[in-house]
């Protein structure tokens, strides 16, 4: 299997806030089909961008991408849908950074032990960022990890047709992403995404409800990633 | 007796290169090295002897560690440095604390790769004048080919070499340089080591603002050396090393004091200019004064500076206020800070010395300790 991740800017924004980056984690990747049973995609260990669970994908509106494509093994079947988790569950989140093996070991993506890895990273020159990650976490300082789930995952699940796991592609929208942004006004979305309207659209448009920290509809209502029309 | 000569004998002899032993805690990550210039114990020790010898400028006057000071992590009390030749500089001195790990150097040079490349400013710039050899090199090298001192540090370091030429010396500062690791703090016997008691309650509250969203401070201080502008593996995020922090705005022109305009004088950008790298933070506290120009006096002006946003300068040539910088980081908003915050976030700094790295002998003056 192999899923190829393209970044789509719109125009403007690539003009006034350049550059344009965008980094995120996809874990817990699987095939679901039409009557509900789910095959757990196996990642290939291919460090430094994936292992076996999870791989960091790296977008740029104008340079290469530093890496746009996640390989591993889908078992064979028939699926309607393949899934991921955009981010790193609750058990891989919160380590010591000096033991985090690749892809986990970007300090770029990782914020202090009790909040664990930014999930997804996006900046827009130097005007605004988006850093999605789980909040409200406790433990008994910044750098210790809390002893149990946070109280806002922020864990985002996102379906796609089965197609995209077969060389397949997937558009990331950003315009979809921030359409309720002006990155030129706006305060950037770094935590406290509940207390901002506009932070709590951009959650919405990844299918999450900022006041709980969880999936509205199992996500569903997202649209910044879609299958790209073959 | 014969057999305890040789077991000496055996412990001396230098070992390959890959055994060069790191003053780096075992499970903390090795910095990246350029295979042309290896690390070897004699390639450090020649560099060492350098990096304190007033014979490497043109006119004996100075030599790196006089503006790079042992005792204040390798900086310098001064606002800005003064070259050998009396020239005032417009930068304040730069610690040198785990440069071995830098993506770039310098306050804001975007090109340098390694440390190799940016000892041949301090060396031969002539705007400003820092050792000042441009020129001079055979007369300098000179210096140390009739020194029977150098001769053994060459020889050991460089076999089979006959004369002094500049790649030795580059090479053997870049690798002393390289040796000068720091990571002895109570903060990293706390974060990383796991010992509770480490730290104070003060300083852990300042550490929790240190990585809280309210404060902002980890967006460019982050990682290992809390700085985005390091790394262990190749981990560089276009645009996240310089910044501008609103530090000035003269004549509301969105312009920093014409002498320097930070990233902009080498790359022309108009939004690069104010822009400077976000230095490490460890021993930080040995390092006043503050900021590119050295304009601000101490870590409570600093946090002051940023709780405010930037710095309405009110008087003066360089009148203007900086917060309203158009080019400001978009991390630098302000904050409001309680004088007990204050406090914990300056006894947060203040884990981050090293002591054991300011006492280390072998990072001193070979002039001044036995060397070890």
């Amino acid at each position: 299997m192999t899923t190829r991740f393209a970044l789509h800017v719109p125009p403007n924004l690539a003009e006034t806030a350049s550059p344009v980056t965008l980094q995120f984690f996809l874990s817990d990747i699987k095939m679901v089909a039409a009557d509900g049973a789910t095959a757990r995609v196996r990642l290939a260990a291919a460090p430094p961008d994936q292992d076996e669970k999870t791989a960091l994908i790296s977008l740029a509106a104008v340079d290469e991408p530093r890496n746009a494509t996640i390989h591993g093994t889908v078992p064979r079947g028939d699926y309607a849908h393949m899934e991921f988790l955009l981010g790193i569950p609750f058990a891989r989140n919160h380590g010591n950074p000096l033991h985090a093996e690749p892809p986990l070991d970007r300090p770029a993506m990782f914020w202090a032990w009790q909040s664990g890895h930014k999930f997804l990273r996006l900046d827009l020159g130097n005007a605004w960022s988006f850093h999605l990650g789980s909040t409200g976490c406790l433990s008994a300082s910044a750098v210790r990890p809390p002893q149990s789930e946070c109280r806002r995952p922020n864990l985002a699940r996102i379906r796609l047709p089965a197609s995209v796991a077969t060389d397949g592609q997937v558009d990331v929208d950003l315009g979809a992403l921030i359409a309720a942004v002006d990155p030129m006004r706006d305060a950037s979305c770094m935590g406290s995404y509940a207390k901002d309207d506009a932070c709590r659209r951009v959650l919405a448009e990844l299918g999450l409800d900022a006041q709980t920290g969880r999936c509205l509809d199992d996500c569903r209502a997202q649209r910044v990633f879609v299958a790209a029309r073959g | 007796m014969l057999a305890g000569c040789l077991a000496i004998l055996a412990a001396c002899t230098p070992p390959p290169s890959e055994d060069y032993q790191w003053d780096i805690p075992a499970d903390y990550p090795r910095p990246a090295v350029p295979a042309r210039n290896p690390m070897t114990p004699a390639k450090v020790a020649l560099g060492r002897q350098l990096f304190f010898d007033v014979r490497l400028s043109r006119n004996s006057n100075q030599g790196c560690a006089s503006c790079h000071q042992p005792q204040h992590a390798f900086s310098e009390p001064r606002q800005t440095a003064i070259g050998s030749t009396g020239e005032r500089h417009t930068r304040n001195t730069l610690a040198l604390v785990n440069v071995a790990y830098n993506t770039t150097f310098m306050w804001a040079h975007p090109g340098l790769r390694d440390i190799e490349a940016q000892t041949l400013i301090p060396l031969f710039g002539e705007d400003p004048v820092e050792l000042g050899i441009a020129g001079h090199e055979r007369e300098v090298l000179g210096r140390f080919d009739n020194d029977p001192g150098y001769q053994r540090l060459l020889n050991d370091a460089f076999p089979g070499a006959e004369a002094f030429a500049l790649q030795h010396v580059v090479d053997a500062l870049a690798c002393f340089v390289r040796s000068l690791v720091s990571f002895d703090t109570p903060f990293d016997h706390y974060a990383y080591g796991g010992q509770d008691d480490a730290m104070d309650e003060t300083a852990i509250r300042g550490l929790n603002h240190f990585f809280s969203e309210r404060f902002e401070c980890h967006h460019c201080h982050g990682g290992l050396n809390f700085t985005a502008s390091s790394t262990h593996r190749g981990d560089a995020l276009p645009g996240a090393t310089f910044h501008n922090t609103g530090l000035y705005n003269v004549g509301g022109d969105n312009a920093y004091p014409r002498q320097d305009q930070g990233l902009y004088e080498l790359t022309e950008q108009p939004t690069d200019r104010g822009k400077f790298r976000a230095p490490t933070l460890r021993n930080v506290a040995l390092t006043a004064p503050y900021m590119h120009d050295g304009s601000l006096a101490d870590l409570g002006a600093v946090l002051d500076f940023y709780a405010a946003g930037g710095r309405n300068v009110r008087t003066g040539t360089y009148t203007g206020d900086g917060r309203a910088n158009a080019y400001k980081s978009q991390f630098v908003r302000g904050f409001d800070m309680t004088a007990q915050e204050r406090d914990e976030l300056l006894a947060f700094l203040h884990a981050l010395t090293d002591r054991s790295f300011i006492e280390r002998a072998r990072l001193r003056s070979p002039l001044d300790v036995q060397a070890d």
